[in-house]
């Protein structure tokens, strides 16, 4: 029999179980809720996205390429997040991204740290520092998202057949 | 269907978010172009394409008119991501006089949205 989150029908489930699926579920419509604002953004004004691309110099030759390719994962992400049965796997993306930025930030804080930043929305108006806080809480959050996605699981697997 | 709740929240909250917090499109700065040209001649100095972005070297050549200052309106980036003059729409208008000499130039700034002031800069 398939075991999955993805499958789970909260209301099979103990009550602290399904507070964990409801608070997880939660968790992955924030996320959701970061990645849509960010790409839209990102896409209704892309000529301004990217002439701040092109301001890094670590991207600016492949600003033209990467003013597309970022909105579209997170709008994929997004809509991983959005299916139940995909929201972990969405997670896990989100992570991993949400670290791949936080990298970059770094090496702009290191080496760059007047350059405007190239982020979506309203985002953009947060210091360097500022930034990296709010990623730091985003991939944590996402990983407890994962993290009580996968309890529900543990416990099933747990129950006799 | 309840799982998709907090999706749908998030979903209507980011477009209204969207919807609400766009700023208006104003120019994104201002962009230094220099004239690169050794020589300072009035058809090259009147050629947009002679007006790099980022350039120091004014051609080499000291206390000239040749540096001016640009809104993104008036440039794009070229399939390479430099920053040039735009050649269509909002196009900049450099013009030249001749200069005493007759080899010299003075920028004439009652018909060029370019160069705005005849007085030389480093």
């Amino acid at each position: 029999m398939k075991r999955a989150i993805d499958h789970i029908n909260i209301e099979e489930h103990p009550k602290k179980t399904r507070r964990q699926i409801l608070f997880a579920d939660m968790i992955s419509g924030l996320v959701l809720l970061l990645f849509l604002y960010t790409s839209i953004s990102k896409l209704t004004d892309n000529e301004l996205f990217k002439n701040v691309l092109t301001a890094s110099p670590l991207l600016k030759p492949y600003a033209g390429i990467i003013s597309w390719l970022i909105p579209s994962i997170e709008i994929a992400i997004a809509i991983l997040l959005f299916i139940p049965r995909f929201r972990i796997k969405g997670l896990i993306a989100s992570v991993i991204l949400i670290t791949l930025f936080t990298i970059y930030l770094l090496y702009m804080v290191a080496f760059t740290p007047n350059l405007p930043c190239s982020c979506g929305g309203v985002i953009k108006l947060l210091t360097w520092p500022q930034h990296i806080a709010f990623n730091v809480f985003f991939v944590f959050l996402s990983l407890t998202g994962i993290i009580l996605y996968r309890r529900p699981k543990s416990l099933e697997s747990s129950s006799p057949p | 269907m309840l799982r998709y709740l907090s999706g749908i929240a998030a979903t209507i909250i980011a477009i209204s978010l969207v919807a609400f917090t766009s700023p208006d499109k104003k120019p994104l700065s201002t962009f230094t172009f220099h004239y690169t040209p050794a020589t300072y001649t009035q058809p090259l100095v009147q050629t947009n394409s002679n007006w790099v972005s980022g350039s120091q070297l004014c051609g080499g050549t000291a206390n000239k008119a040749c540096q001016m200052e640009v809104t993104d309106t008036y440039t794009h980036l070229d399939a390479n991501n430099n920053r040039v003059l735009n050649t269509t729409g909002n196009v900049i208008v450099i013009k030249a006089k001749t200069g005493a000499n007759g080899t010299d130039y003075v920028p004439d700034p009652s018909t060029s949205t370019g160069i705005s002031s005849p007085v030389d800069k480093p």
